[in-house]
């Protein structure tokens, strides 16, 4: 199943996306791109979730609209409305269910000079619902969180995860193919001031080109992600180490490296099989 | 002046004179004509001899032209402007400016190679800028513009191309098939090319003035010498034969700018037109022939030097038709013989490929900066100087872009983003460092970007011409790319390539603290790599020369730039500035350095650097006190430093280049040179100190280092280039780039004298031990303890500080709490605990020293010379340690981290989460991948949660079994489980267990629920002693962050939806008990679960359920109490219970 996209392919798909309600957006863009891997379709999904919330969750969450979201709500709960409330209405205003809910929480738990309340507590509650005081309020809240795939303590907790879980995946890779290396960890320890996930003691070359440190990202490197990334992370590990390796695992966009010009960090989906190590005899 | 043309025209054997200068011993013949004034004249004869030269030709090199045809055509005014006129020609002091032409032939060779990239010099392509005339041999296709790029229809210029590579720049081609096959068309053509050069020869004797109505304008516009010619032949032998020996005996002052001179008399080309028209003044050198065979004869003498310039220049030479003519024995014979032996195996190998600076923990970690804001901050100030480097790369080619426009702004708020003495010095380093990362990447001078399309092909075989096309297609003449800074005037501070943006970097950041930093770190630079010991491989020695160069030109360059003017001071002015900077110390004190170099031998390494620093200094500088002392040493040197050919050579030609800058004080080159050794000190109070290498008489320089370290050497491949061009066209902009000569640096202070310290007899002992050694035997015992002392420190700093800090971060916790100042006293025992370990670590160390100094000592020595050795070591390495530990293991190492702990113990949340990776106490995990992932996990549960609830899909029993055993697996047997993730699936496997129960209790088996709770219970240990404080919250907010909430307005609204009550109410008590029973909820978390339930108003029937489940739980305490070996701890809590009971069973009652 192809993860590596070309931007023709990128594009299309971003624009039929558009056109897909919130909801199953995975199942049917499968059905329209079946050659893709279902986990770069939902990578793909998801951020473009991300982006979709960037542009809009500020507009969307206005003490006012707020107001309103709430106000619908507690009449919802008093005309004993279904359970779900909040999912409802999460389709309705174009937030996610757990971006709303944690609105809802925020205002319901707003002080008396109404300022919102300390931002522990609400993560707090978002982690562990049992601990709303207002059992509907728990509850709907809890339904949001089970429905949120992008937002929310639980899907924060998978990405993270994922991340780790590929991090830890490279370097056992890695140790596989006996390439010698220091990760995170270790560079943290010895104070270095930027740590990408693998720094090569030895260097390792890649399609005839030397790499000297590798990035794990578990996500899709789109144009927007991977310029961001070379902002805060990859130029500053080029600046520092020369030549590097990042991996998308969710798959890319062709071409990206493109933007790097003449600083030299290859793009991949997977660690390389063709690695060649240096020559240790003697 | 009399006095040489006595002696040229006389017939005294010019061996007294050679003699008489040598040495100054006067032979008879000589006494009489020079009077009484031997001595006096005997340091300004060489002087005297070249002003001689000079005007003796004057009157003929006014009449130079070097365009033959130029009457011919219509050239505008402004173009005349830039033609070169006799003022350029100056024999002193040469201008930077050379034209550079050298690339005449490779421009002929594209076009054998390959026709169709012809084009590019068509003139549909490029159309000339001026009417070019068609010249008989040339294809009605070619032109004839004003760019270099020649054809050849005259043949003179033809031979150059034999088998020859003369492109400007040290790297030949000639190894690859393309070149072979173009000597082998270029030999084929000989023949016939030589029987048109000697058809020409024939046409050009006979010089006539075409008229301009010409349309065969195949006329020479110039005399061509001829040597039947020639007049006073002696006459010029004897002036010839002076010349060279001066020459070639340093006595002149400016080796480079002499040979210059000669070769522009050898290239000199005037129109007899004017030639009719100007009377001349008899004198010796007053016709072109003259003027050519005196050129021609001395240059053939000076052997000595050609053997060290570039293949290129000697290709010239070979093929100059006029030294073809007048010393045929020369270039047809010598000069090919000089070229095939001159090797180009042992080149300079190919440049550094890295572009970054590297990180090195050594240098650029945590603990070498002061705070850890410092370090966050000079993060970011590397990346920025890093991102500003690379917009420049990418952009300051561009037309019209301006650095200070763009980067102005980023480099003034990078610079100075923390006025702070660590972060300057570190940018000053990093600043440093990508310098010469990027003076040793400078490429050679024709190649450049493009390596393929026809521009790349052009790019290889003239650069300069690619430029020039560039220019023309993308920037009209009035719209050249202002430089961000300097003016045209200042053309010594003049950076070439990619220094301008360091250059321009200094200038827009205007920060003197960091001018002040980068001074130091230039200094420390240069002080470090002129007592580098590793240049015993050519490469290496190449690489330190050209880092120092670049150094040096920088310090120089901050140094010099505030005296700068683009002005020529007035006197007055000049006296004042003087007055003003009399007692100005320099940042560099250069000359401890050359005498350092001169006496240890590596002058080879210091005189480079020395020149480029110098060559920056400003006319008031050179004239100052501190200076003269400076002059008068590398005056000294020049004459006197004995050194390997090459080497010799390379330093003589760069001072010969200094001394001929314009504002050179020029009456200290006629010093004697008694007088110079004063300045020099005492010769035998030279300390030998043998522990550097001696450089001086090593082969350690070739051309190609002497062309990269003395770049304006080109300019004499570029005259002969020039000429042979010319000769080939009408006419053209000569327009190029000029090769400036990298100003560099300075010099460090002498280190401080040391004072006579009283020393123990072992000291003593130790120093004559090694005294009596070989020097490599300090240096590796030297170098083992500091490699073995730095490799403990490390531990001590990575793994034995940490360890002992997490150690004692722990203790804190269970550290009484009526102890004063537990971080005061655990600092202390960390101090102790850290000296003892390392202290231990360093014998563990020492342990080692035998067998590495006996791996690296030489072979022969003793076994009690080894064995001193090695105690030494040991010492030496123990003493570092112990001097580190002194002056780190202080009790502020551990303070912050403690302090840190501290807090974080005040605010209670030192609640340990199991399956954290960093958790120091966990045992090491083997990781399973057949376990599932933990996101894997995750997202399993939350959709089994949304199903259970909204779908009401069914979970068996034997789900939850195998839910459970994966749960396991995933928490105890993977390694990339994080905290939060830990966090997570407890929350969701609670989360589960409790819908299970209240929507489909028939699938809770038995021991399902006993089973969780122990899992729960082993993953998810309570930390008994350490009560976590609730976080202050709002009034009825929050009772207690705890996962295992049963008894909740939430978890009874779930209750409430249940269709079997009964079951899902027993399951639920049923968990609550276990939960209290495993300790992973207390009573007391019970009541007020309890206590916030009935705040709220529930269904009757649904009260009673829950106080049915709330009496279980009492009645159960109640029984643990009476057990008599209960704990006692929640005895206490009794009371408020059964009085909540009461109230609470009245509530149900009603």
């Amino acid at each position: 199943m192809a993860r590596v996209l070309n931007q023709t392919t990128y594009n299309s798909l971003l624009d039929s996306l558009c056109k897909l309600p919130f909801r199953n957006r995975v199942q049917s863009l499968q059905k329209l791109f079946p050659e893709l891997s279902v986990d770069t379709l939902k990578c793909i999904v998801a951020q473009e979730c991300q982006k979709r919330m960037k542009g809009s969750h500020g507009r969307l969450t206005t003490s006012e609209t707020v107001e309103a979201m709430y106000k619908k709500f507690t009449n919802s709960i008093l005309m004993n409305e279904e359970p779900g409330i909040l999912l409802r209405l999460s389709d309705e205003v174009g937030l996610t269910p757990a971006l709303l809910a944690r609105s809802i929480i925020e205002r319901h738990y707003q002080r008396d000079d109404k300022s919102k309340p300390a931002k522990l507590l609400v993560s707090t509650l978002m982690k562990n619902t049992a601990l709303i005081d207002d059992r509907d309020l728990a509850f709907e809240t809890y339904l949001c969180l089970l429905e949120d795939d992008e937002y929310g303590p639980i899907a924060e907790a998978t990405k993270q995860s994922r991340g780790y879980e590929y991090e830890i995946y490279l370097r056992m890779e890695l140790e596989n193919c006996k390439v010698s290396f220091l990760h995170e960890d270790h560079l943290r320890m010895k104070g270095y001031d930027k740590t990408p996930d693998i720094k090569l003691e030895i260097p390792v070359a890649v399609d005839g080109q030397v790499i000297n440190w590798i990035e794990s990202k578990a996500l899709f490197g789109d144009e927007e992600v991977h310029r961001g990334y070379l902002k805060d992370q990859l130029y500053s590990y080029w600046n520092r180490f020369g030549p590097g390796l990042v991996i998308y695992w969710f798959g890319y966009v062709e071409d990206l490296e493109k933007i790097h010009q003449n600083r030299i960090i290859l793009i991949r989906d997977a660690l390389p099989r063709n690695m060649v190590l240096m020559d240790q005899h003697l | 002046m009399a006095l040489i043309l006595d002696l040229v025209s006389g017939d005294i054997a010019l061996f007294h004179v050679f003699t008489w200068l040598d040495i100054g011993s006067v032979h008879q013949d000589l006494k009489e004509l020079l009077k009484d004034e031997s001595e006096n004249i005997r340091y300004s004869f060489p002087q005297l001899l070249i002003a001689f030269i000079k005007e003796q030709t004057s009157s003929i090199v006014k009449l130079h032209n070097i365009h033959p045809y130029e009457l011919h055509t219509v050239a505008s005014p402004k173009r005349e402007n830039l033609l070169p006129t006799v003022n350029n020609l100056s024999l002193s002091s040469p201008s930077p400016n050379f034209k550079n032409n050298g690339s005449c032939q490779e421009t002929r060779k594209i076009r054998k190679i390959t026709p169709q990239r012809l084009d590019l010099s068509s003139d549909s392509a490029f159309p000339s800028l001026q009417q070019s005339a068609q010249t008989r041999e040339i294809p009605k296709k070619r032109r004839i513009n004003p760019t270099q790029l020649i054809e050849s229809p005259v043949t003179t210029r033809v031979p150059l191309q034999f088998g020859s590579c003369s492109r400007p720049s040290p790297p030949a081609l000639g190894h690859n098939a393309f070149n072979q096959a173009q000597e082998q068309s270029c030999h084929k053509s000989l023949d016939q090319e030589r029987a048109l050069l000697k058809e020409k020869k024939h046409q050009i004797t006979i010089p006539t003035i075409s008229d301009l109505g010409s349309t065969a304008p195949k006329n020479w516009m110039c005399v061509e010498p001829d040597i039947s010619f020639v007049t006073k032949l002696s006459q010029l032998d004897r002036l010839s034969a002076l010349c060279s020996f001066c020459l070639s005996r340093n006595l002149v002052p400016s080796l480079f700018s002499e040979i210059q001179f000669l070769i522009q008399l050898l290239v000199l080309r005037v129109s007899p037109a004017k030639l009719k028209q100007t009377h001349l003044v008899q004198s010796l050198l007053d016709s072109v022939h003259n003027c050519v065979y005196f050129s021609a004869k001395t240059l053939e003498h000076l052997e000595g030097i050609w053997c060290h310039v570039d293949q290129s220049v000697l290709q010239q030479l070979m093929h100059n038709p006029r030294l073809l003519l007048f010393c045929p024995e020369w270039t047809n014979d010598k000069l090919p013989k000089l070229i095939s032996s001159i090797t180009n195996v042992d080149r300079i190998p190919p440049h550094k490929t890295v572009a970054n600076v590297a990180f090195q923990t050594e240098t650029d970690n945590r603990f070498n900066f002061a705070s850890d804001s410092s370090f966050q901050v000079f993060r970011k100030q590397r990346d920025q100087f890093c991102e500003a480097w690379q917009i420049w790369k990418v952009n300051s080619s561009i037309p019209g872009w301006n650095m200070s426009i763009a980067l102005q702004k980023m480099i003034q708020s990078l610079v100075d983003l923390r006025r702070d003495c660590v972060n300057y010095a570190h940018l000053a380093r990093l600043f440093r460092s990508q310098l010469l990362n990027v003076a040793q990447l400078v490429k050679p001078i024709n190649e450049l970007e493009e390596p393929d399309g026809p521009l790349g092909q052009l790019q290889s075989s003239d650069p300069d011409k690619l430029r020039r096309l560039r220019d023309r297609l993308t920037n009209p003449p009035e719209s050249r790319p202002a430089r961000c800074v300097g003016t045209e005037n200042d053309i010594k501070m003049h950076f070439e390539g990619d220094q301008e943006f360091f250059r321009d970097f200094i200038l827009l950041a205007a920060s003197p603290a960091f001018n002040e930093h980068l001074k130091n770190s230039l200094v420390s630079g240069i002080e470090d790599l002129s007592s580098s010991e590793d240049c015993d491989d050519r490469a290496q020695f190449a690489e330190t020369v050209i880092a120092l160069q670049v150094m040096a030109k920088f310090l120089g360059f901050l140094h010099f730039y505030p005296h700068a003017s683009a002005d020529h001071l007035p006197e007055h002015i000049f006296h004042h500035l003087s007055r003003l900077r009399i007692s100005q110390r320099e940042p560099i004190d250069l000359v401890s350095y050359i005498k350092d170099a001169f006496y240890k031998g590596r002058l080879v390494l210091v005189i480079p650097w020395v020149v480029t620093y110098l060559t920056l200094a400003d006319p008031v500088s050179l004239c100052l006190p501190g200076f003269h002392s400076v002059l008068c040493h590398l005056i000294f040197v020049y004459r006197k430093a004995e050194l390997a050919p090459a080497n010799a050579f390379l330093i003589r030609i760069l001072l010969g280049w200094l001394f001929s800058q314009s504002n050179f004080p020029l009456p200290l080159l006629a010093k004697p040179d008694d007088d110079l050794l004063i300045e020099f000190g005492n010769l035998s109070l030279a300390t030998t100190d043998d522990q550097l290498p001696r450089l001086d008489q090593s082969r350690l320089v070739d051309s190609s280092l002497i062309h990269q370290c003395c770049p304006f050497l080109w300019s004499w491949k570029h005259l002969l280039a020039e000429f042979a061009c010319s000769d080939a066209k009408n006419s053209g902009e000569k327009a190029s780039v000029s090769r400036k000569i990298t100003p560099v640096s300075a010099e460090e202070n002498p280190s401080p004298v040391k004072a006579p310290a009283v020393k123990s007899l072992q000291k003593s002992l130790e120093e004559n031990f090694f005294h009596n050694q070989p020097s490599s035997v300090k240096r590796t015992v030297e170098f083992v303890a500091e490699r073995l002392a730095s490799n403990v420190v490390r531990d001590v700093r990575h793994q034995i500080i940490p360890r002992l800090v997490l150690h004692a971060q722990a203790t804190l916790k269970t550290w009484p709490s009526t102890a004063k100042d537990p971080v005061e006293s655990l600092c202390l025992q960390l101090c102790a605990d850290v000296r003892n370990e390392a202290a231990s670590a360093a014998t563990s160390a020492i342990a080692s020293i035998e067998s590495t100094l006996t791996a690296l000592l030489p072979n022969d020595l003793l076994p009690p010379v080894r064995r001193v050795c090695v105690s030494i070591a040991s010492k030496l390495t123990q003493g570092k340690v112990l001097d580190w530990i002194q002056l780190h293991v202080t009790k502020s190492l551990f303070k912050n981290d403690l302090e840190v702990e501290l807090a974080k113990l005040d605010k209670s949340c030192a609640r340990r989460v199991p399956g954290s990776p960093t958790a120091s106490d966990k045992p090491q995990v083997v990781h399973d991948p057949t376990t599932q992932a933990p996101s894997f996990l995750i997202d399993r549960l939350k959709t089994l949660i949304r199903q259970v609830i909204r779908d009401a899909s069914k979970v068996s029993e034997q789900d939850l079994i195998d839910l459970l055993s994966n749960c396991e697996g995933t928490l105890h047997r993977r390694v990339d489980v994080t905290p939060i993730v830990s966090k997570c699936l407890q929350q969701l496997t609670f989360d589960l267990l409790f819908i299970v129960c209240v929507f489909q209790p028939e699938s809770i088996g038995s021991q399902t629920i006993i089973a969780w709770v122990a899992f729960w219970c082993k993953t998810y240990p309570s930390v008994d002693g350490v009560e976590t404080e609730e976080p202050v919250q709002p009034p009825g907010a929050l009772i207690s962050t705890c996962v295992w909430q049963v008894l909740t307005p939430k978890q009874l609204l779930l209750l409430a939806q249940s269709t079997s009550p009964r079951e899902s109410w027993n399951h639920v008590t049923t968990l609550l008990l276990q939960l209290m029973k495993s300790g992973l909820v207390r009573y007391k978390d019970v009541q007020e679960q309890a206590i916030a339930v009935v705040r709220q108003e529930w269904p009757q029937e649904l009260l009673g359920r829950f106080a049915t489940c709330v009496r279980d739980i009492v009645d159960w305490h109640r029984n643990q109490k009476s057990e008599p070996n209960l704990s006692t701890s929640e005895s206490c809590d009794d009371d408020g219970l059964l009085s909540w009971l009461s109230w609470f069973c009245a509530q149900d009652d009603l």
